[in-house]
C-alpha cells in the first residue's frame, strides 16, 4: 500500500510539472500564432497551428529540464530541495497547464479524428489521398505508442548499471536528495568522491526530484525521466513537422526518429539514465525550432517563439552535458555566418540580429545561473578542454587526426548494422536534391554536424587520455548526440518540397 | 464475418471507384491465420506447461559456466511470462483483424498507396510527361532506404529483446541496492562489508588503487573521500587488474591532507598485486571473517587488501 501510494505522488507529480511545460510551452508558442501570418500566405495549404503532439512532447521535455532548472534557482536562492518545491511546481502545473490541455484535447476531441491529419500542410486534395495520407498517420502513431510503451518497460526492467550513469549522474542526485542542497559539502570537496564534478545538474537534479516525489532513492524509477524525454523528442519531431509537411511525412520522419536503433532500443540511449540520449533530444529540437525560424520567408513576420524555444532547447543541452555548450557556441555561430548573407537588406538583417538577441537571451537566461555555480565545483577527474587550448599543443596533436578520422567514419557509415542507417539517409538525401542542402535553413543542419564533428576531433586532440581509449570509447555515444540532426536533416531535405525564396531567407 | 473485399485501384490523388479483388483479402486471411495459429500455439504452450518444467528443460541444456544455469533458469521464467502476456494479446488482434477482415485490407492498402505517395520523389517532366531514370532511382533509393531501415530496427528489437531476456535473472524486481549490478566481484564484497562495518553518518578516508565511484554511490550517505593520484585521474581501468593505477598510499598523505580530509575511519583497499602487501591481508580480522562467511569458504585468504581502522577523535 505504501509503495502504491508512493508511486501514486511520484506519478501525480511528473504530471504536474509536466503540465506545467505545457504552460510554458503554450505561452512561447503563442508568439508564433497564425494571425502573425499574412492572409495571401496563411491559405489553406498551410496552417500555424500549435499541434496538439508538439504541446504534449515540449510538456513533457520541459517538464524534465524547467523542473531541473527551477530547483536549481531554488537551491541556490537558499531554498531547500524536496517534497516542497516540486510539489509546489506539480501543483502549479496543474493550475496553469491543466485548463491549458484540457481545452486543447477537447478541441482534438471536438474537430475529431480528421484533426489530426488535417493541420499539418495539407493541400486541398482529394479523398482517396487524405485517406491514405490517415492511414500512414494513424500507423505511424500507433507504432509509436507501442514504441513508447516498449521504451518504459524496458527503462524500468532495469535498475541504473552502467558506469557514468552512475559515477556521475544518480550518485550527485543521491547526494541532492539527501543533502537538499546544490550547496552540499560533497558536492562541492575537491576530494569526495565523485566523477566530474563540473558536469551540469539537469539529469542529477531531475532524478533528485523524482525521488522527492517518491520519498526515498530508487534508481529504477528515476529512470521514469528518460522515457518521458524520448517521447518529448519523438512527439515534438511530429509537432513541429506537421506545420510544414503533410500529416503523413510529419508522423513518418517522427517514427524515424523513434526508431534510431543506436537512440532505441541501443541499452546506452533511452534506456539507461546516461546524458547522451537526452543531449541529442534537446540538441536536435533546438536545431528543429532554429531550421523552423530560418525557414520563414521575409513576407512573414519574425518566429519569435521558435527561436525562443530554439535558445531553451539549446541552454537545457548544455545544462544536461559538456557538449551542448559547443553545440551552442556552434550554432552561435552559424548563426553569425548567416547575418553575413543578410548584410545587403538592412530589413533583415535588422530581423536576423533581432533573432539572434532572442535566441542568446533565452540560452542565457538558463545558463546563467548554472554557470555562476559551476565556478565553485571541484576540478577533479575533468579534462578542462578549454585550459589546454593551445596552438603548440594542437600542431603537436595532429598527428591524432590520422587515426581520429578514419575512425570517426567508419564508425558512422560502414558500422551501420551497429549504431544505425541515419548517415546513410543524409548522405543520400544530399545525394538526391543537393541543390537544396545550400539554403540556409537546411545549411544549418550540415554545418551543425560538420561543426559537432571537428568539436570532436579537438577534443580527442586536447584531452590528456590515451586517443583510442578516449576517442574510441566515446565516438558512439557523442554520433549519438548529433544522430537526430542527421535525421531531421533527412527527414526535411527528402520531403519538403516547398520551393525556398531565393535571397529573402530570414530569421 | 464480412468476406467480400473491396479495393480502391486508383492512382493516389485521383477519384475513382473501388473494385472487388480476391487476392488482397486472401492474401490477408491466409497470413492472419497463420499468426493466429502461432499465437494460439504459444499462448496455450506458455499456460498449460508448467514454468517449472521449462525451467528443467533450460537447466538441463545450459553450459557449466558460474552463471549458465541461474541465466537459464531466469530466462526460461522471461520468456515464458512474455508468451503468457503477449500471445494472447497477439490473438486478440488477430481476432479483431479476422472480424473486420475487408476495412483492414482498404486499411491496409491505403496505408501502402499513402506510403508510395509521400516516397514518391520522381517527377514527371512537364513536356514529355515521363519520369527520368534517375528519377526512378532516387525514389527506389529512398523507399529501399526506408525498409532497411526498419528492417535493421526490428533486428535491433530482437537482440534487445536478447538482453533484456539475459538481465532478467539478475535483477527481477529487485534494486540496485541489492543487486550492485555490473561492477566486479571485489568492489561488490568492500561494499557490503563497509554497510555492516560502519555507521551510515561514517566519513570514510580511502586509500586505493581503484576507481571508488561505485562505493560512493551504493555507500551514501557515507562520505567517501580519496585524494585521487594525478596519474591516474583519466587512465580508464581495465578488468582484473590488467591496468595498475597509481595511488597514494595512507603513509603518502601529509598531516595537511588528513586536515582537509576529515575523517573517522580509514580504509586501505588495494587489489593490484604489485600494491598489494601480502602480510597484511589477513590483519583485518573483521573483513577476513566477513569475506569467509560471504563465501562460505573458511580457509578464503583474500588476494588484496582490505583493511578498515576506526580513527580515534
Amino acid at each position: 500500500m505504501i509503495v502504491v501510494t508512493e508511486l501514486f505522488c511520484l506519478i501525480l507529480g511528473l504530471i504536474g510539472q509536466s503540465l506545467f511545460g505545457v504552460f510554458v510551452a503554450k505561452s512561447v508558442l503563442r508568439l508564433n500564432s497564425p494571425s502573425t501570418v499574412p492572409p495571401q500566405v496563411a491559405d489553406e495549404t498551410r496552417s500555424n497551428s500549435i499541434p496538439l503532439a508538439e504541446l504534449l512532447g515540449l510538456g513533457l521535455l520541459f517538464g524534465v529540464g524547467l523542473t531541473a532548472w527551477f530547483l536549481l534557482v531554488w537551491s541556490l536562492s537558499g531554498g531547500e530541495l524536496g517534497i516542497v518545491p516540486s510539489g509546489v511546481l506539480a501543483l502549479a502545473g496543474f493550475a496553469t497547464g491543466g485548463p491549458i490541455l484540457w481545452q486543447e484535447v477537447r478541441l482534438w476531441w471536438q474537430q475529431g479524428r480528421e484533426y489530426g491529419w488535417q493541420q499539418g500542410r495539407t493541400k486541398p486534395i482529394g479523398e482517396d489521398l487524405g485517406k491514405q495520407q490517415r492511414a500512414v498517420c494513424r500507423t505511424c502513431q500507433s507504432l509509436i505508442a507501442i514504441l513508447m510503451v516498449l521504451a518504459l518497460l524496458q527503462t524500468l526492467q532495469t535498475p541504473q548499471k552502467l558506469w557514468d550513469e552512475r559515477a556521475i549522474f544518480a550518485l550527485k542526485a543521491r547526494v541532492l536528495f539527501e543533502d537538499r542542497s546544490i550547496d552540499s559539502p560533497a558536492l562541492r570537496h575537491a576530494d569526495f568522491v565523485q566523477y566530474h564534478p563540473h558536469y551540469p545538474l539537469l539529469l542529477p537534479l531531475a532524478e533528485q526530484n523524482v525521488y522527492a516525489l517518491l520519498g526515498r532513492v530508487d534508481d529504477r524509477w528515476s529512470k521514469l525521466i528518460f522515457t518521458a524525454l524520448y517521447c518529448g523528442l519523438v512527439l515534438t519531431t511530429a509537432g513541429v513537422l506537421q506545420r510544414h509537411l503533410t500529416c503523413a511525412q510529419a508522423w513518418l520522419g517522427a517514427l524515424l526518429m523513434a526508431t534510431i536503433p543506436v537512440l532505441m532500443p541501443y541499452e546506452y540511449g533511452f534506456l539507461c539514465g546516461q546524458a547522451d540520449a537526452p543531449t541529442a533530444c534537446y540538441h536536435g529540437l533546438s536545431l528543429l525550432y532554429l531550421w523552423e525560424t530560418l525557414s520563414r520567408k521575409s513576407s512573414q513576420r519574425p518566429a519569435i517563439g521558435s527561436m525562443l524555444l530554439a535558445g531553451l532547447c539549446g541552454a537545457l543541452a548544455a545544462f544536461t552535458k559538456d557538449e551542448g555548450i559547443a553545440y551552442l557556441m556552434i550554432n552561435g555561430a552559424i548563426l553569425g555566418l548567416f547575418l553575413i548573407g543578410f548584410l545587403r537588406s538592412r530589413e533583415q538583417l535588422r530581423r536576423a540580429l533581432f533573432g539572434m538577441v532572442l535566441f542568446v537571451a533565452a540560452a542565457s537566461t538558463l545558463m546563467i545561473p548554472w554557470l555562476i555555480h559551476r565556478r565553485s565545483l571541484p576540478n577533479t577527474t575533468e579534462m578542462n578542454y578549454f585550459g589546454r587550448m593551445t596552438v603548440d599543443l594542437l600542431v603537436s596533436r595532429l598527428e591524432t587526426l590520422k587515426w581520429s578520422v578514419p575512425h570517426l567514419i567508419r564508425r558512422m557509415f560502414w558500422e551501420w548494422r551497429e549504431w544505425g542507417l541515419q548517415w546513410w539517409l543524409m548522405l543520400a538525401a544530399i545525394a538526391c536534391r543537393p541543390w537544396r542542402v545550400l539554403q540556409p535553413p537546411l545549411l544549418l543542419f550540415l554545418l551543425d554536424i560538420v561543426g559537432s564533428l571537428a568539436a570532436l576531433l579537438l577534443a580527442g586532440m586536447l584531452a590528456p587520455a590515451q586517443l583510442d581509449e578516449h576517442i574510441g570509447g566515446s565516438s558512439h555515444r557523442f554520433l549519438m548526440q548529433i544522430a537526430p540532426v542527421a535525421v531531421l536533416f533527412g527527414v526535411i531535405l527528402f520531403f519538403s518540397d516547398e520551393p525556398l525564396p531565393r535571397g529573402e531567407e530570414t530569421l | 464475418m464480412d468476406w467480400s473485399v473491396t479495393v480502391n485501384m486508383a492512382k493516389p490523388g485521383s477519384q475513382t471507384t473501388p473494385r472487388k479483388t480476391a487476392h488482397g483479402g486472401w492474401c490477408l486471411l491466409v497470413m492472419n491465420l497463420l499468426l493466429a495459429v502461432a499465437a494460439l500455439l504459444v499462448a496455450a504452450f506458455c499456460w498449460i506447461v508448467p514454468i517449472e518444467v521449462i525451467e528443467q528443460w533450460a537447466f538441463d541444456r545450459a553450459g557449466q559456466g558460474t552463471f549458465d544455469r541461474f541465466e537459464a533458469i531466469g530466462q526460461a521464467d522471461f520468456f515464458v511470462w512474455l508468451g503468457r502476456i503477449v500471445a494472447p494479446l497477439w490473438l486478440w488482434i488477430c481476432w479483431s483483424i479476422g472480424s473486420h477482415l475487408a476495412a483492414w485490407e482498404a486499411y491496409g492498402i491505403e496505408l501502402i498507396r499513402g506510403l508510395a505517395a509521400i516516397t514518391r520523389l520522381a517527377v514527371e517532366s512537364r513536356s514529355t510527361g515521363r519520369v527520368s531514370l534517375l528519377a526512378s532511382l532516387r525514389t527506389y533509393g529512398l523507399r529501399g532506404l526506408l525498409v532497411a531501415w526498419g528492417v535493421l530496427w526490428l533486428a535491433h528489437a530482437v537482440h534487445g529483446l536478447g538482453l533484456r531476456g539475459h538481465d532478467w535473472p539478475y535483477f527481477r524486481f529487485h534494486s540496485g541496492e541489492e543487486v550492485l549490478p555490473n561492477i566486479s566481484d571485489s568492489n561488490r564484497l568492500v561494499i557490503r562489508y563497509l554497510r555492516e562495518a560502519t555507521p551510515p553518518t561514517a566519513r570514510i578516508l580511502v586509500a586505493s588503487d581503484q576507481k571508488l565511484f561505485f562505493l560512493s554511490y551504493y555507500l551514501r550517505p557515507r562520505f567517501l573521500l580519496h585524494r585521487m593520484h594525478p596519474d591516474s585521474e583519466h587512465v580508464i581501468p581495465l578488468k582484473d587488474q590488467q591496468r595498475k593505477l597509481a595511488a597514494f598510499r595512507l603513509e603518502d598523505l601529509t598531516a595537511e591532507d588528513l586536515v582537509q580530509m576529515p575523517h573517522d575511519y580509514r580504509l586501505e583497499y588495494f587489489e593490484h598485486p604489485d600494491l598489494v602487501d601480502q602480510t597484511q591481508v589477513l590483519s583485518d580480522t573483521a573483513w577476513v571473517a566477513f569475506v569467509r562467511r560471504t563465501t562460505k569458504n573458511p580457509s578464503l585468504i583474500p588476494p588484496y587488501l582490505v583493511r578498515l581502522r576506526k580513527v580515534d577523535p
